[in-house]
């Protein structure tokens, strides 16, 4: 089994190197230097006297930054290694690295040092799809002291340059450095690798921060120790709960990424190695997660969102005036149409949950500028669900792909891989689909549309509208929605108007969203937490005994941190404190497992069966909305809740965190604290 | 094939065009070899001149780009991202450029009618 590789990363930047340093192609993992989607570095080895060193130790120093400390191999275990090698990387713009070599003998080394370059300046797409046929051509340089990997594809150009502080032999290969050691001796150099030209106006010619800080440190707009230190402060006698929390700001903080919409203001990517890049739901659902903590995020989505919004249709790329986009990609296949990411709109969800973000945010912050600013923005979103997102007029949200070419979105809800939407007999629901969820939200924005129309636009026409037609969505949802026999809603109705009957963790999303009636909310609660959907560790996405059901499915069985704080806050929001406590107790208790880091998804065996959580082979680590759901849970412990210009603190903790206090919440009342002991029994 | 005068000179904008309502801000076209329109659209009211200007959002092409963009065959940001356009300054602008083409197809319809 192959050792798990070391990510570090900065902004849209990221390295995925092996244990020692090297970066080279593998089918197992996806190594190299990334910066808007391209790989700038696909090869980048390091030898001594013609052999690979061996790793000793390696360390993620922070998100930005790495270590590598490196022997020769001797051979023998009996014999020590005569030197040690350090590797020092950091990310930003490309990456800074430190090679240092030390002879630890009494007697001198000659030594022959070579890191080999090279660049296949893939798209992400590519990386991903194991496809390396290309359009265009590539070029090697050496000018002067500096290392040219470069490829044209008509006016598409990139380039990654290479340069070292020490002398050097330089070829189309790499760099030769033949280094003499006298005893007890220290040779040093440093290597910048940028990706010089990567699309955007200009050239860079050094990384972000280089000759800013003695040690490498991003460039980034709020440095780590000022983003930790506005966050609010959390002390648990449950000290793990502490790590989770710490562990979920840095990640946090290290998806942060700066459009070119909003200079100077970062918003979050949804998660390494694949998705570095802006997602609609993705950065709507994590910001709505930090929101009580690090509020910015929410903001700057909203605004990047808003000025991205759809204005026309265009079928290639699933585009509708008032739709909120799903995916931005910068790279080559991106560029020349053959993937619809310029951008891409297929999804269904992120239009309600913008809205749904926004009234949030004003609730938390007291912005009104931003609410006021964008109103055209929401009714345009708001005119979307009743014009396009209702495809056939029948009251609910439904989705079909236009594009059906390579790079779309079959599914475009959140579960949205291929086989997600499936009958409880395993057969797949056929096209337009209008999953449950989506309603709720559509339920939910109205209504919360309905507060700011009144409140801030000025349009008390608008606001009964939209709360006589949630009213309406409500009653009609929980009639055609709901299965008797089987006391659930249905994941989904298909193209013929049939209820997909599957029992998922959806329904927690509709708990979350109010459109469910009261008198259907306990049956929704008991199947959560029931053996069908709980596995020990989390709500499963599709229950165990369906026919869809596998647990390592990506949709269909897997247990996925972000849903279950979406569940988590449902559940609490219709008043099951008990039910809300052990789904997040779980959650917080499985993150131990992943060195306090939820990650993207992991498998739904039952904790019975295993005495740890089973990870899920590809997920995506860190993952925003994973990192977000520990920020989550514990708003639902603590039951924050914005009432007015106050916060209201009405905890519901299990008895195994005996005490949680968490100070200096940031909202519309300044800053505030809260405190609370574990009485929940579970 | 048109030329970018040619383009210029037939769209002729309206006073005000719905498609831009919201929008205000200058733009400055800069065609290789060719010219310079400086275009100002405010709240959807648009003027424009043959001349060079400081403008918010200057996008450059060489001419076949341009007409390519302008008659709907080109998208402005995948050519953008292709390095055959060049956008500075105001990028939110640039991204309500397509509203300002529609504004000129729609023009050049009319006008055909």
């Amino acid at each position: 089994m192959r050792a798990k590789p070391v990510s570090i990363l900065e902004g849209d930047t990221f390295v995925v190197s092996d244990r020692r340093g090297d970066i080279s192609i593998s089918p197992e993992e996806a190594e190299g230097l990334f910066q808007g989607d391209t790989r700038f570095l696909s090869r980048w080895v390091l030898t001594v006297n013609g052999a690979l060193p061996n790793p000793l130790s390696t360390d993620d120093v922070n998100y930005f930054s790495s270590q590598f400390f490196l022997v020769p191999g001797t051979g023998t275990i009996y014999v020590d290694s005569p030197m040690s090698i350090v590797r020092q990387r950091a990310v930003g713009g490309g990456f800074h690295e430190d090679l240092k070599v030390t002879n630890h003998k009494a007697t001198a080394l000659d030594l022959d040092i070579r890191v080999e370059a090279d660049a296949d300046f893939a798209d992400l797409f590519q990386v991903k799809d194991a496809e390396f046929e290309r359009a265009g051509k590539f070029y090697k340089r050496v000018d002067g002291n500096r290392l040219v990997l470069g490829y044209q594809r008509e006016k598409f150009v990139r380039e990654t340059w290479i340069t070292s502080s020490a002398p050097a032999e330089i070829d189309e290969k790499g760099f030769r450095f033949r280094v003499h050691l006298e005893p007890h001796g220290q040779w040093h150099t440093g290597l910048d690798v940028l990706a010089a030209v990567d699309g955007t106006e200009g050239t860079k010619t050094k990384p972000k921060y280089k000759d800013v800080h003695d040690t490498p440190t991003p460039y980034i707009g709020m440095s780590l120790k000022s983003w930790m230190a506005r966050a609010p402060h959390l002390h648990a006698s449950w000290t793990d709960f502490e790590k989770i929390y710490e562990r979920s700001l840095v990640d946090l903080a290290a998806l942060r990424f700066f459009s070119p919409y909003t200079p100077g203001e970062a918003l979050p990517a949804a998660g390494l190695p694949w998705f570095m890049a802006l997602f609609g739901r993705d950065s709507i659902f994590t910001s709505f997660q930090a929101l009580p903590f690090v509020p910015d995020l929410a903001s700057t989505t909203l605004r990047v969102l808003a000025m991205r919004q759809g204005t026309r249709r265009d079928d290639f790329r699933d585009e509708e005036p008032g739709k909120i986009l799903h995916e931005v990609r910068l790279g080559e296949m991106t560029a020349f149409e053959e993937r619809p990411h310029s951008p891409y709109f297929g999804t269904s969800d992120a239009t309600p949950l913008f809205l749904v973000l926004m009234d949030e945010f004003e609730r938390w912050s007291g912005g009104k500028e931003l609410v006021t600013k964008f109103e055209a923005e929401a009714r345009a979103a708001l005119q979307w669900i009743d014009e396009y997102g209702d495809r056939d007029g029948d009251g609910y949200v439904e989705y079909e792909r236009r594009n059906k070419g390579a790079g779309s979105i079959e599914n475009q809800c959140w579960k949205d891989s291929w086989d997600s939407i499936v009958f409880s007999d395993g057969k797949l629901a056929k096209a337009p689909i209008a999953t449950c969820e989506i309603q709720g939200y559509v339920y939910d924005a109205k209504r919360r549309c309905a507060r700011l129309a009144r409140e801030f636009w000025g349009d008390s026409d608008l606001a009964n509208r939209l709360e006589k037609g949630a009213a309406e969505l409500k009653q009609k949802f929980n009639r055609d929605f709901w299965i008797p026999e089987k006391q659930f809603f249905a994941l989904a109705l298909d193209g013929q108007k049939r209820k997909v009957d599957s029992l998922t963790s959806n329904v927690g999303h509709l708990l979350w969203s109010g459109i469910v009636d009261e008198d259907k909310a306990q049956a929704c609660a008991r199947h959560l937490v029931g053996p069908r959907l709980f596995s020990g560790w989390g709500v499963r996405t599709m229950a165990d005994d369906e026919a869809g059901y596998n647990p390592i499915g990506y949709h269909v069985g897997t247990v996925w941190p972000f849903d279950n704080s979406m569940v988590a806050l449902g559940l609490r929001n219709y008043g099951f404190k008990k039910e809300a406590a052990q789904v997040a107790l779980a959650n917080l208790e499985a993150a131990k497992y992943f060195q306090y880091r939820l990650p993207e998804a992991f498998a739904g065996y039952s904790r019975a069966e295993t005495d740890f959580p089973v990870e899920y082979p590809t997920a995506c680590s860190p993952q925003a909305w994973s990192a977000g759901a520990p920020l989550l849970f514990l708003r639902t412990l603590l039951g924050l809740e914005p009432v007015g210009n106050r916060l209201l603190v009405d905890p519901a903790v299990p008895k195994q965190i005996e005490w949680i206090e968490l100070l200096g919440i940031p909202g519309r009342w300044g800053h505030a604290d809260a405190f609370a002991r574990g009485q929940v029994d579970l | 094939m048109s030329t970018a005068h040619e383009v210029f000179q037939l769209h002729k904008f309206q006073e005000f065009e719905p498609l831009l309502r919201g929008v205000s801000g200058t733009y400055l076209f800069e065609i290789e070899r060719v010219g310079y329109w400086f275009i100002s659209v405010r709240e959807g009211a648009i003027r424009m001149e043959e001349v060079r200007h400081d403008a918010d959002c200057t996008i450059g092409c060489d001419e076949p780009d341009f007409i390519d963009i302008i008659e709907g065959r080109r998208n402005l940001i995948t050519g953008a991202m292709q390095g055959r356009v060049k956008i500075r300054g105001d990028i939110t602008l640039a991204q309500k450029f397509h509203g300002l083409v529609s504004a000129m197809i729609e023009t050049k319809r009319r006008e055909a009618a």
